[in-house]
């Protein structure tokens, strides 16, 4: 089994680019495909190879089910806090070119 | 929402808000609503301009740096409080003191404080903020490893009579507040000691 290093980011996408006081909108979809809502001021996300990511905090690494248990930043409109993502939705940490 | 002891105490033992020394149970420093901190061994006075003269302080100068103001032995002196008289302020006089206990709020805790003066030092005329009672939720918080920092008081004597400071008295509370959210200034520093992670993938 090979190793993959990833950084502390999840994809997620812009609902609404410029929402409410110029806030964003971005759904941060969990391990079933559910979509969680929050409201990001500007400038908070990352762009890499044509996806966005959200910095997140990482609760814990369930390797057998290739899943992350992730705290958002903030309540999501769900009223979620934590939720699990798949790896593979996590931003690749590439090598330095 | 302002919080009572009880949820204050639990966030303490939480670890989710520090203050360096915590005030015992006992320490006489609780109240329903707030704690009680006290004063720092030092005060900083600012100089008086000699002659009476001195330019305006331009504060949207690019150059205005209250910070390096207070760092100017030319504009202000730090002084030592004897701790066998204290420190005596005059009537109409302004000085800047310190908490002797450090704070620290993550942004994450969701909690804001209010520096708020104490009653019997108001009815002398004693105050200790100048409309900036505001300890932000990220306060003393820049780094994860950060200890703290103590609370900036501005002490003003408004009554007619000298009053004695002395290091260890109670010269401020602090009231606290509930955040809703976590706010988003600070947010993208809120998980800056989050490191990448290697897993096994198939």
């Amino acid at each position: 089994m090979k190793e993959t290093t990833y950084l502390p980011e999840v994809e997620c996408t812009i609902a609404i680019p410029n929402g409410i006081v110029n806030m964003q909108l971005v759904a941060v979809p969990d391990e079933t495909g559910r979509c969680h809502y929050l409201h990001l001021g500007q400038g908070n996300l990352t762009e890499d190879e044509g996806k966005t990511y959200l910095p997140i905090g990482v609760i814990d690494l369930d390797n057998r089910g290739q899943r992350a248990l992730v705290e958002l930043p903030m309540e999501a409109g769900s009223g979620t806090r934590r939720i699990w993502v798949p790896y593979k939705r996590f931003r690749p940490q590439r090598a330095a070119s | 929402m302002i919080l009572c002891e009880r949820e204050i105490q639990a966030l303490l033992d939480d670890g989710a808000v520090l203050i360096d020394p915590r005030p015992g149970n006992d320490s006489g420093q609780w109240s329903s609503t707030a704690v009680d901190l006290t004063l720092e061994g030092v005060v900083l006075e600012w100089t008086p301009p000699a002659g009476g003269a001195h330019p305006p302080i331009q504060l949207h100068s690019e150059k205005f740096d209250i910070q390096a103001m207070t760092e100017d032995a030319a504009l202000a002196r730090k002084i030592a409080i004897d701790p066998a008289n204290g420190y005596v302020m005059s009537p109409k006089s302004f000085i800047l003191g310190f908490t002797r206990e450090k704070v620290r709020f993550p942004a994450r805790c969701r909690v804001a404080a209010r520096v708020e003066g104490k009653s019997s030092l108001a009815r002398l005329g004693l105050g200790v903020h100048v409309t900036a009672p505001t300890i932000h939720a990220g306060f003393g918080a820049k780094r994860a490893t950060d200890s703290g920092s103590p609370i900036q008081l501005e002490i003003f004597n408004l009554g007619p009579w000298p009053i004695r400071l002395d290091t260890g008295m109670k010269i401020c509370q602090l009231i606290f507040e509930e955040v809703r959210e976590v706010p988003t200034t600070p947010y993208r520093g809120q998980f800056s000691g989050q490191q990448a992670f290697t897993v096994p993938t198939p």
